[in-house]
Parts: structure tokens; C-alpha cells; sequence
């Protein structure tokens, strides 16, 4: 078995965050000991993830906090979890609460250790927190659990979390071993908001099974005459996505006198926002909320659709888009972050500035007229995709990345194996010190 | 000859606590015209505040609570109801029943017991959602009052899964009078059901005492445009941004704050963000009623980029400030503001023509001030807040005298 690599997420699994699930499970099967920890893992999410449910003993990897809430329920089973850490782990549980006591003091490290028990109990060699905007107020977890820690940017977290404060991440890239961000647009916006040049990093955009994602051969046909232009989305309803935007392009389009219909496949919150618009827009008739569903129903969209629309605001990459374009879909989308770097402008679809309905509508109205170069734009995008964003290619550069954290301070303690497990040497005291300041500054 | 009679005795249902600002004025205003209000809260609200405005309170319980008491409260609510007012008892027993579940039925008990026997001349419910909330209470015998406030009949109806489409019809057949704030919102009303006939428009107002210009104008070298409102997708605050953008690109010096705070603090933050205009955008967040007229009264334009609205509050006081506004054509706009009178009127959900409206005004200083008289004007003409509640006052009087 290889090195422990614990991702922590807030749910898992969930549809909106497939591409956890893919690396999950990629990196599993190439040996690595892969663990999720998380707070929700819902029945009827594992109900949409058959390839999931296939892997043997999968249960045991997938690791749900205990609930913080009711503080009763919570005071009750502290005891419970502090006995249990203790009995896997004695001496990464002492080490825990020997370092905790000197950033939190007593109370306070042990209701943590309550919360963090999960990660006790696995002693990681990497604790990778998956989405930015939780790291702040974990970064702690490097010198309580003896591990390196990696972080995750893959947009939002970037773009508007702890916007209105300076410092919100410093303590992330001092605390760091390594961070990750969808692409360069983001890493760009990263240093604009005070990351340093020279912090460790790799760019690794998401990559997506196109195996899975293919298109069946019976979208050769062509697109009748006088058919509505078929529209489609895939994405949480929020209002980073831009989907009044793309409802206002789609009313632009068929004033144009372009038939089109449109469907959006997502559940979230902005909903009733998306509701209004549909009315007041007129499109009652044309357009269509879905809702969330499986994968498979998914794929049937997508092969369904003439045109991808990506509208987005705030978009660290999009899986969806890379779906699509596997599928020989060609996508109309923004230039928010990564999506510029996701479609090539011309040649897999288009892109247009943000927060421009018309733009879109006038990219969607040439698609429409011509039928050829939609299906030629299709074609383009699957070649790309296989070329550039392939799941093999993206593991491999998981793995090397691991790999390489993992070897930049070889000082670091190394997990050989539950039975020699002590910790060697405690974090140097300044290091401890400086990331204390580093929280202080964050909360200012 | 009004005084002649025993003073008139209305119940408030389904306020929330601290009530928002205009319903807080109506409720003050029909208390100083002699009407005995009593508000129903679930909190225990802030006693100095009834203090001020010799308003009543009714106390009902939220549902929390460890489960042990709340199931005694609804055992004591359930004998209590059952000697006051065994009719109203029975009634609001079988509404519960309907629920599935034990806890639905136990929190509709709850919920509904406390209003069994109880006296007033009207039920007045502020909102539409409250009515349907509390529908056993039109069965009392009381007449029932209904307001048509904006988004819970010209937005919420439109979401694909919430109920309240089924729900409006049902309250509006019910209800002895409806009140809407705007003929706009009567006319969407009128989509689900409400009878036109039965219903009155009363525009909202303000105090122009309170909302007035301010005694001596500064002149700064920069343009200081304002906008308030809660930070809620429906106030459209990023689409003002964007005009804002617009308007700085046309080589306007300017400052834009935004008042209110709300869910998409983030949305607005990064768009501010993400269009570079850290430089001229304020976010105050939210602001008491004074420092809101504060900041009024230091600003030049008001833009009003909302998407839906009832009528337009936040425009009537920036325009007792005597500000020219900018505002969109959400729903009530035109009825509170003429195009090219007290301001200018242009299509939701686009930056450019909102852009448009205020560099005319931007770069006519006189116009701006011919309009910010003209809108005082209207407020003190149209929009004052005794007026509201004279009339208010009057439509209660009529259905007290309809039922007699």
C-alpha cells in the first residue's frame, strides 16, 4: 500500500463534485490508500454513483464526522470519540492534544479533537482540503497531525471568499506544502489577492473519463430543418453560473427570429431567481428547469443537445463543459477564469465576454444557422479533450504531485505502518509560532 | 363622527419582529388615529418599542423548545381553547389533523390555538404567505384583511416548487378586502385569482418631515450616486454595478454606495470586485433609518436596479431627500415615479439604458436639481405617510361597516 492521502470535502459523494469521486476512486486503483472525510454522505447520493457502490469495501474509506449539532448529542459522544482515537491511534492522539493545548488550550483542543477524530484515527502522510475556502480555519490540522497539507482553488474560493478581508488566505500559503488551482487564470487572480510568487503550486485542471463521456453514433444525423435550436446547461442553479444571462440570450435569440429551447439540468438555490426570469421573459414555453438527476439521464441531455451554454460569472473550470465537448458538443461560453482555458474560441466553441447576453445570443444564433460547423466545433472538442484533459494524465499528475510534497522535506515524519508510529520530532516551535500570527492576522 | 363609536380593535398576524420599516409606520400611524392594533409575534419583542408607540402585543410561542414543554404548551393551549371557544377549537383541531405527521399536526396546533376566542374586529395579515399560514383563522367569523405587498405575488408565485401559487387563490376568495400597495401588484394579483372589485390600492408613503433635503448641499467634485436595499437577488444590485461600470467608463468621477446587506454580500462584493471598481463602490451594509436618510441627503442620484417590486419605499424617501432617481420598471416604478419627471424609467436587467439615465443626470446638474424638486413634490403630493394611513384607516372602517 502506498501513502495515506486523506481528501476532505464537505460532502461526499455529490453530484456537483463528481471529478472528487473520479480521482477517488482513480487513485485507489493505482494503490495509493485513499480516504474521504466528510461531514454528509446521503443515501440518495450514493444512489446516483453505481460506479462507486461497485469498488469492494468502498464504505470503509468514506469516513462522516460526528455531529457537532445537537451540542448535547455532541457533549455525549466526546467521551466515546476520545476513547476511540486513542485506542487506534495513542500516540497521534497525544501528539494532538500536546500540540492543540498550546494553540487552544485544554477545553477547546479536545472538543476539536472531537471533530477532528477522523483524522486522528487516519493519521494521513496528506491531508488534502479539496475546497479553498475551507482551509483557513483548518490549517492548524499540519502541526496537530504531524502531516503535510495540500489545498485546493478551484474558483469561488478565489474569486469572492473573504473578498472584503486582506489576509483571509495567508495563513493557507504559509501552512501549505503545496496548493493546487484549476488553471491560470486562477492562479493569476491568486497573486492578485496576495499569494506569493514563489509559493509551491501546480496548475492541474479537472480531467473527465471520455470513455464515458462519448457520443453515441446516432448524433450523426443531421438537425432537421426548422428545428428548434436545442440548448442545454448542466449546473447547480446559483448565481455565479450566470443563468440570467443565459435566459436573457435566449430571449435575444428568439427575437432574432432563431427558434430555440432550452433546458437546464441543476437544483440549487437560485431557482425561484431563474423561476422569475422564465416569466418575465416570456419563456415559459421554451424553457425548462430538470432538475438535478443521475448521470446517465445526464449523458441523454447531452446527446439530446445541439449547443452547450456556460454563462458563468465565477467559474473556477467547469467538468461540465469538458462533458459536453467529449460528447462532440459545441459550447457557447464566458470568459469567466478557467472557461477560456477549457474551450478553445473558434475551434471547440465560443467565447464570449461575461455578463454579455447578447454576445451569447449572437454566438448561439451562428450555431444555429450552421448546422456543419456545429457538428465540425463537436468534433474538435472530443479531440481536444482526449488530448488534453484525460483522467490517466490527470492521476498521473496527482501522483506527482503527492509524490513530491511528500519528498520536499524529507525531515518530515514518515508513516511506515501503524505499529512504529511516534512522533519523532515535534513541529520547531517558531513554525508553530508564525502560523499562530498568521490565524491572528486572518480573524483581524 | 368616527369618535362616536367604540374604537376600532385589529389584529396583526404574521409579523415578523423587529416589523419592517413601512409596516412598522402604518402600525404606529393606525395607532395614532385611535385604532387599538395588537401585533401577534412568536419572540418576545423588545418592550420599549410598544413603549414608544402605544401598540399591543399578542403572545404566541415558537416552536422550540425541549419537546416535553412545548407538548404541555400545546396541552394547555388545547384546554384553554377548548373552554373559551369550543367552535374555533374544533376548527383549528381538524385543520391540524390534515397534516401528516405528529409534529405538523403539534406545530399547527401550536400555531393556530392561541388565536381560538379571541377578540378584534378584524384579522389584518401583512403578508400574503401569513395568510395562507394561518388559513383556519378566516373561519372565525371576523372579517379578514390580506395585504399585497410584491415578491410573494409577483416572484415567489413563479418558482417551480413552492406552494404559494396554490395558496394565493385560496386567501384571496377568503379574505373580506384586499389591500394591494400598487396597482401593478394588483394586476399580477389579479393572475391568481383576486377579485379586482374587492380590492383597494393604497400607495405606500413616507414622513417628508423626516425624508427631507438637506439644509445646506455640499458639492464635491465627485458624482455620489446611492442605491438601498437588502443584497437579495431580487433588488438587481449587480446590474446597477454594471451601469456604474458604464458610467466610469464614460469618464464620470464618481462614488456609488450601496446600502443594505443581505445573502449575496458575496455576489455584489465580487462583481464589484471583478469590474475593478474598488475604487468607487461603498458597501455600508444595513443602516439605521437615520443614517440611511444621512446618506441620502449626502448623495445626488438615486438608482433603483430592482428586478420586482411592489411599489418602490427605498425610491419615495431617496425622493423626499429631494433626489432624481433612476429606477428600473419593476412592477410598481411608474406609479411612484413619471419618466422624465422625477427621474428616469428604464428596462430591468440592463446596465446600458440604467448607464444612460444617469449620465443624462450626471452631466446636467440642473437637470438634476429640476427633478429632485419635482420628486420631493410628488412625495409631499402623493406619498406622504399620513395619507397612507388616513386611507388605511378608512378601508378598515369600511369593512368593519360592510360586516355590521
Amino acid at each position: 500500500m502506498r501513502r495515506r492521502v486523506v481528501l476532505l470535502v464537505p460532502a461526499f459523494p455529490k453530484v456537483s463534485e463528481t471529478f472528487i469521486v473520479s480521482k477517488f476512486l482513480g487513485l485507489l486503483e493505482r494503490g495509493w490508500d485513499i480516504h474521504v472525510v466528510c461531514n454528509r454522505s446521503d443515501e440518495e447520493d450514493w444512489a446516483l454513483f453505481p460506479q462507486l457502490q461497485a469498488v469492494p469495501r468502498v464504505r470503509k474509506r468514506i469516513h462522516v464526522t460526528w455531529p457537532a449539532e445537537p451540542s448535547w448529542k455532541a457533549t455525549l459522544l466526546l467521551p466515546l470519540a476520545v476513547l476511540r482515537c486513542l485506542q487506534a491511534r495513542p500516540f497521534r492522539t497525544l501528539r494532538y492534544l500536546w500540540h492543540g493545548v498550546r494553540y487552544f488550550g485544554v477545553f477547546e483542543s479536545v472538543g476539536r479533537l472531537y471533530v477532528d477524530a477522523e483524522l486522528v484515527r487516519l493519521s494521513p502522510d496528506i491531508l488534502h482540503i479539496e475546497f479553498g475556502a475551507l482551509a483557513p480555519t483548518r490549517m492548524y490540522l499540519r502541526d496537530l497531525l504531524g502531516c503535510k497539507m495540500i489545498v485546493s482553488f478551484r474558483g469561488y474560493d478565489v474569486n469572492y471568499v473573504g473578498l472584503d478581508r486582506p489576509n483571509h488566505y495567508a495563513g493557507v500559503w504559509s501552512g501549505a506544502s503545496g496548493l493546487h488551482f484549476l488553471g491560470e487564470d486562477l492562479w493569476r487572480r491568486a497573486r492578485r489577492r496576495g499569494f506569493p510568487e514563489d509559493v509551491f503550486h501546480v496548475l492541474i485542471p479537472p480531467a473527465i473519463d471520455t470513455e464515458i463521456f462519448a457520443p453515441r453514433s446516432e448524433t450523426a444525423e443531421h438537425r432537421a430543418e426548422n428545428r428548434p435550436l436545442r440548448i442545454l446547461s448542466v449546473g447547480r442553479l446559483e448565481w455565479k453560473k450566470g443563468y440570467e444571462d443565459a435566459l436573457l440570450s435566449v430571449r435575444k435569440l428568439l427575437d432574432r427570429g432563431t427558434p430555440a429551447e432550452y433546458r437546464i439540468v441543476g437544483d440549487g438555490d437560485y431557482l425561484g431567481a431563474l423561476g422569475f426570469a422564465r416569466y418575465r421573459l416570456g419563456l415559459e414555453n421554451c424553457v425548462e428547469f430538470v432538475g438535478a438527476v443521475p448521470r446517465d439521464e445526464v449523458l441523454a441531455e447531452i446527446q439530446r443537445a445541439d449547443v452547450f451554454l456556460h454563462a458563468a460569472v465565477s467559474e473556477g473550470f467547469c467538468n461540465a463543459v469538458l462533458e459536453a465537448q467529449s460528447m462532440e458538443l459545441p459550447v457557447v461560453c464566458t470568459d469567466a477564469d478557467g472557461l477560456s482555458e477549457n474551450v478553445a474560441d473558434g475551434e471547440t466553441g465560443f467565447v464570449v465576454p461575461r455578463r454579455e447576453p447578447a454576445a451569447i445570443a449572437e454566438k448561439l444564433e451562428v450555431l444555429a444557422r450552421d448546422p456543419a460547423l456545429a457538428r465540425r466545433m463537436g468534433q474538435a472538442g472530443r479531440r481536444r479533450v482526449q488530448e488534453r484533459f484525460r483522467l490517466t494524465d490527470q492521476l498521473d499528475r496527482w501522483e506527482k504531485f503527492y509524490d513530491d510534497v511528500l519528498g520536499r522535506e524529507a525531515s518530515s515524519p514518515v508513516r511506515s505502518g501503524p505499529k512504529k508510529e511516534e512522533p519523532k520530532e515535534p513541529v520547531p516551535r517558531e513554525e508553530a509560532v508564525a502560523v499562530v500570527v498568521g490565524r491572528g492576522e486572518e480573524s483581524r | 363622527m368616527a369618535k362616536t363609536k367604540k374604537p376600532l380593535r385589529i389584529l396583526v398576524v404574521g409579523s415578523s419582529w423587529p416589523p419592517q420599516t413601512f409596516l412598522g409606520r402604518l402600525m404606529r400611524g393606525l395607532s395614532g388615529m385611535g385604532v387599538q392594533v395588537r401585533i401577534a409575534f412568536s419572540s418576545w419583542p423588545d418592550q420599549d418599542w410598544f413603549l414608544q408607540s402605544g401598540l399591543q402585543t399578542f403572545k404566541t410561542r415558537a416552536w422550540q423548545g425541549p419537546q416535553i414543554l412545548r407538548l404541555l404548551w400545546v396541552g394547555w393551549l388545547s384546554l384553554v381553547a377548548m373552554l373559551r371557544a369550543p367552535r374555533a377549537f374544533r376548527l383549528f383541531w381538524r385543520a391540524a389533523m390534515k397534516e401528516p405527521g405528529l409534529g405538523g399536526r403539534l406545530r399547527t396546533l401550536n400555531r393556530l390555538l392561541p388565536f381560538a376566542g379571541v377578540s378584534c374586529d378584524i384579522i389584518y395579515f401583512p403578508w400574503n404567505s401569513a395568510a395562507i399560514d394561518f388559513l383556519p383563522l378566516f373561519e372565525l367569523g371576523k372579517p379578514v384583511l390580506v395585504s399585497c405587498r410584491g415578491s410573494q405575488v409577483n416572484v415567489a408565485p413563479h418558482h417551480p416548487r413552492r406552494k404559494i401559487r396554490a395558496g394565493l387563490p385560496m386567501t384571496f376568495a377568503k379574505a373580506s378586502a384586499i389591500h394591494c400597495i400598487s396597482s401593478s401588484i394588483q394586476r399580477e394579483a389579479s393572475r391568481f385569482g383576486l377579485d379586482v372589485a374587492k380590492s383597494r390600492v393604497i400607495r405606500p408613503g413616507v414622513d417628508p418631515e423626516f425624508f427631507s433635503p438637506a439644509p445646506i448641499r455640499t458639492n464635491p467634485s465627485r458624482l455620489r450616486i446611492i442605491t438601498v436595499g437588502s443584497l437579495v437577488w431580487v433588488k438587481g444590485v449587480t446590474y446597477g454595478i454594471q451601469a456604474i461600470r458604464r458610467v466610469v467608463d464614460a469618464g464620470i468621477p464618481l462614488t456609488f454606495s450601496i446600502v443594505g446587506d443581505g445573502p449575496e454580500r458575496q455576489r455584489v462584493l465580487y462583481t464589484i470586485d471583478d469590474l475593478g471598481l474598488n475604487e468607487h463602490v461603498r458597501l455600508l451594509g444595513r443602516l439605521a433609518p437615520v443614517a440611511v436618510r444621512d446618506e441620502l441627503r449626502r448623495s445626488d442620484i438615486f438608482v433603483l436596479p430592482s428586478l420586482a417590486e411592489g411599489f418602490c419605499n427605498a425610491a419615495i424617501e431617496a425622493m423626499g431627500c429631494s433626489l432624481p432617481v433612476v429606477m428600473t420598471n419593476c412592477g410598481g416604478a411608474l406609479e411612484g415615479v413619471t419618466d422624465g419627471v422625477e427621474g428616469f424609467i428604464v428596462p430591468i436587467w440592463d446596465p446600458e439604458a440604467m448607464a444612460e439615465g444617469i449620465l443624462r443626470l450626471a452631466r446636467d446638474p440642473a437637470l438634476r436639481q429640476r427633478m429632485g424638486l419635482a420628486a420631493r413634490a410628488r412625495v409631499i403630493r402623493d406619498f406622504t405617510v399620513k395619507r397612507h394611513v388616513r386611507e388605511f384607516a378608512g378601508l378598515l372602517e369600511e369593512i368593519r361597516c360592510d360586516v355590521a
